[in-house]
């Protein structure tokens, strides 16, 4: 299981302080290599922070940066609920059932080895260039990862916890989510953060691809004139979105989940 | 599930047989026929093998492979102890017991409370079941099951990994609980000295395929006044009558 950045390592008595000035300082350090590589290579290679800064504020101003930002942004949330269901769903389903296990195994093996860019290609030869085909692209992609990780985590259910469930004549939703959710966790959450990062990737690739708006496709825009600072302020502005999805929704989520572990 | 002649809060099993595919295949029930009575505290004695836990998960309902006939008082309520205390370990010792009380039961909270209460670990209600010791985890378990206000209370050898003195303790608990609620109780142990400290009725089953070797009354003052040179002199009378009974035979 991952562990959340920002807890102290076991048996170092760090504050907490002490951690947020380090970060800090790290992300300091970042814009001061930045800036001086900037200014080595010449800003019309790579931009300085200020350049993007006022690049990041001109689209900003027009409105078109929280338009793109939105529209990828929901293309990534659905995607990323449509994998993470039908993933899990598989998953769970192929650890828990031999049959199905091995009726689907090659059939998963082939889908983790199926270039993304062939079945994003592949859904808009089918599909047409819309919105469809570009989310069950990114989906498609993502499915069998997901899976994989599932799988493993079913298999490792402790049966005789769900025994108890039997033995005490739970309803079967009672089971599945006190007994049955609860020792998925870890996988669902290992699933859900390395997903997370992956999906978006996708997602501005079938942007660039087949799409007249989002992050892909402002940057596939951009590249044509040469503006780096545009693409650089679309990334970090994305990348920004994704950090506090993780650190405002996920990171808390799992640490409320996992309590118990800590105790 | 068929009782003619048996009262209605009688348990009864008549040629009980339950058989495993294996590998390797085995008989672990052979035609057994136990009638328990209302308010009896049975013991189930035997080498392992014998069937013992086989027969307690056919009445709790987790085993229905059996052949022969099972007869419960029709919507018996029974609740098991199982050997190891098998606690959610992401819920806390209230939620644990929270989890099997029928949903939308309004009194389940203060009714948990109580019984954390009757079994010594009310400072815990809120801690996981990681942060408690072994006894405490099992107190936790009976607690559990006594939530869903058995008939029929199950245990399978509840505490045959603890330490001497904890177990001891247990042991009174379980004799309290069950003197307080006369609650039909079947406990298996493969310990004489147990089954003589809490039975009213012990039935020593022979080595697999289980069969009834010995149907047993101790002669001795209800469980919870029975003195520890009692309890003692009792399980040696019966082991020199029957040297052989623990291995599950009963011949001379």
């Amino acid at each position: 299981m991952a562990i959340a950045p920002g807890g102290p390592p076991r048996g170092t008595p760090t504050p907490a302080g002490r951690q947020l000035w380090l970060r800090l300082g790290s992300f300091v350090l970042l814009l001061l290599v930045w800036e001086a590589a900037a200014l080595i290579l010449g800003s019309r290679v790579l931009p300085g922070p200020a350049e993007v800064a006022a690049a990041m504020r001109r689209a900003a101003e027009s409105g078109e940066l929280f338009f793109n930002l939105g529209m990828t942004l929901y293309r990534v949330a659905v995607a990323f609920i449509l994998a993470m269901a039908l993933g899990s769903g598989l998953g769970i389903l192929m650890g828990r059932s031999a049959l199905a296990d091995r009726l689907l195994d090659a059939w998963l093996i082939i889908a983790l080895n199926l270039p993304a860019l062939v079945v994003m290609v592949l859904c808009y030869v089918w599909f047409g260039l819309n919105d469809v085909a570009a989310i069950l692209a990114v989906a498609v992609n993502k499915i069998p990862l997901v899976a994989t990780i599932m799988r493993e985590e079913a298999r490792r259910l402790d049966r005789s916890l769900i025994e108890v469930g039997g033995a005490f004549h739970l309803s079967r939703g009672r089971i599945f989510l006190r007994i049955y959710l609860p020792q998925l966790y870890p996988g669902l959450f290992a699933s859900a953060r390395s997903g997370l990062a992956l999906i978006w990737k996708l997602v501005l690739v079938v942007e660039l691809l087949g799409r007249p708006n989002g992050v892909g496709f402002e940057i596939r825009t951009l590249f044509n004139y040469f503006d780096i600072a545009g693409i650089l302020a679309y990334s970090i502005a994305f990348i920004a979105i994704v950090l506090a999805i993780e650190w405002a929704l996920l990171i808390p989520l799992e640490r409320r989940v996992t309590a118990w572990r800590r105790r | 599930m068929t009782s003619a002649s048996s009262p209605a809060s009688t348990i009864a099993v008549t040629e009980l047989s339950r058989r495993f595919a294996g590998p390797p295949e085995h008989l672990a029930l052979d035609r057994l026929d136990l009638t328990v009575a209302a308010g009896e505290f049975l013991c189930l004695v035997g080498p392992s093998g014998s069937g013992k836990t086989t027969l307690l998960r056919i009445l709790a309902g987790l085993d229905r492979g059996f052949t022969g006939q099972l007869a419960l008082p029709p919507g018996l309520r029974a609740a098991i102890v199982f050997q190891e205390p098998r606690l959610m370990p992401w819920l806390t010792v209230l939620d644990n017991l929270l989890l099997v009380a029928p949903t939308g039961d309004a009194t389940a909270a203060s009714r948990a409370r109580a019984l954390l209460e009757e079994v010594d670990i009310a400072g815990f209600a809120d801690a996981y079941p990681g942060q408690l010791s072994g006894g405490m985890q099992r107190r936790v378990a009976l607690a559990r099951a006594l939530l869903v206000a058995p008939e029929l209370m199950l245990l399978d050898e509840p505490f045959v990994s603890l330490d001497m003195p904890t177990a001891e303790h247990l042991r009174q608990l379980v004799t309290r609980l069950w003197r307080g609620r006369r609650t039909t109780s079947i406990f298996v142990t493969h310990d004489l000295r147990e089954a003589m400290a809490l039975a009213t009725r012990i039935l020593f089953l022979t080595r697999s395929p289980g069969r009834a070797a010995l149907d047993w009354r101790p002669d001795l003052p209800p469980p919870g006044e029975r003195g520890a040179a009692e309890i003692e002199a009792a399980v040696t009378a019966l082991r020199l009558r029957y040297p052989r009974l623990l291995e599950g035979e009963i011949g001379s």
